[in-house]
């Protein structure tokens, strides 16, 4: 902290007489612990990554590429594939964003352009509590409170309307994959939220108020000076909220009906790469079934890092493009 | 030419607040299911919260009463652990 300088800040004379003169040392002590901490994160993923794979070798020679491709999940007779797994997080996860990146989106929009000034810090604290439910609670909301509504309701009329196409025919169970991807919509509401909150926030000044020199109402001015020069960093934050649906786990387990099959439909149920980790890690009695578990994690492991990567990219694109000539033109 | 400008202007304005009125019912979507949550376990779970609940230990199945004070002990256990572990790796990292 740089400090100004009075004389009230020295100290005594004394002190300073007392003291040694700065050598420097504890400057560069305290340079290197913290570049050495700063890597122990780095270190820490890549052993992460390294420890599923080790644990996983043993699968992975057995399966090889079948692992990937085949959907038979056979604990007993000992083969195991993880399509129905893979398919199952990318549906689910497909489904969360497609119900919350519209919501979240227009919610960052009105909280950051359209609402009145009063009312936006109450809502922003309200959904920042949202983002700290525990999981399990709102699996258990999930269970008890939001399938027996949808059976009851939504569910019924989804396949009255559309039940002549392949995803909502069949029988409603209530578990289904449709009920995991509304928890996992509801879970990553809030990230993409505020993530897309940030980055709106970050349009500078200058296009609002350029199309409002030139009459544009406040909506317009949303659509033109602001949407379409947030657009890149937008999508950032809807791949990290990507990040976050491909990893959610217990509250999806519960909704979701752990059933490694590939329907169609998505009243049927389903399971996803992080419920079956979760459910069967303590059932593996043998060494393969351990090994496949490890291998789905390291499927799951590299996904979700892949996402995570993709956004920051994007993220950063958007932060760089603030001194493009373009923007500095317009 | 002046009336169609108006009319045109009074639509767009119209739109303004249309959009306006969709993104706040979108906002609202977003916290409904905070309160439908919260609405659910207080409805349920508040009854059966009071001092016991809170301090004692979990009797044997069948047994009346008793609470969930380890369970409680170990979340703040657990979370005291994490802190001190994860709070001076991220400070210093973040440095």
């Amino acid at each position: 902290m740089p400090m100004a300088i009075t004389p009230e800040t020295l100290p005594a004379r004394s002190t300073i007489d007392r003291m040694a003169p700065p050598s420097g040392v504890g400057d560069k002590v305290f340079r290197w612990l913290t570049l050495a901490i700063a890597l122990a994160v780095v270190v820490l993923v890549f052993l992460v990554g390294w420890q599923l794979a080790r644990g996983s070798s043993l699968a992975i020679q057995k399966f090889g590429f079948r692992f990937l491709s085949t959907s038979t999940w056979d604990p007993v007779a000992e083969q195991f594939g993880a399509l129905p797994f893979i398919y199952g997080t990318a549906v689910s996860s497909l489904i969360a964003l497609i119900i919350a990146v519209p919501l979240s989106i227009a919610t960052a929009v009105y909280l950051t352009e359209l609402a009145p000034r009063w009312i936006r810090q109450p809502i922003v604290s309200l959904i920042e509590m949202l983002a700290a439910i525990p999981s399990v609670i709102l699996g258990l909301w999930g269970i008890f409170v939001m399938i027996p509504w949808l059976r009851e309701h939504p569910f019924p009329l989804l396949k009255k309307v559309l039940g002549w196409t392949p995803l909502f025919s069949g029988p409603i169970y209530g578990v289904s994959m449709l009920a995991g991807g509304i928890i996992i919509a509801v879970m990553i509401l809030p990230i993409i939220t505020s993530v897309s909150r940030e980055i709106l926030r970050s349009v500078p000044n200058l296009q609002r108020e350029a199309a409002y020199a030139l009459g544009a109402t406040r909506w317009e001015v949303t659509r033109i000076a602001v949407l379409s020069y947030a657009k890149r960093g937008l999508f950032g934050a809807v791949i990290l909220g990507l990040g976050r649906a491909l990893g959610e786990t217990m509250a999806v387990t519960m909704v979701i009906g752990n059933t490694p099959q590939i329907r169609s439909s998505l009243f049927a149920p389903g399971y996803t790469l992080a419920s079956v980790i979760a459910n069967e890690f303590t059932e593996a009695t043998t060494d393969v079934y351990l090994q496949a578990l490890f291998e789905i994690g390291l499927v799951l492991f590299g996904i979700t890092i892949l996402a995570n990567l993709l956004a920051q990219l994007l993220l950063k694109t958007m932060g760089s493009s603030l001194t493009t000539p373009a923007v500095q033109g317009a | 030419m002046s009336r169609l400008d108006n009319r045109n202007f009074v639509w767009r304005k119209t739109k303004s607040s249309l959009a306006s009125a969709a993104t706040f019912v979108c906002a609202l979507l977003v916290i409904a299911p905070l309160g439908l949550v919260v609405f659910h376990l207080l409805r349920t779970g508040g009854s059966a919260i009071n001092w016991s609940f809170l301090t004692e230990l979990p009797k044997p199945v069948g047994v009346a009463g008793g609470g969930m004070a380890n369970a409680i002990v170990g979340s703040f256990e657990l979370l005291g652990l994490a802190a001190l572990v994860g709070v001076p790796i991220g400070v210093l990292g973040g440095v």
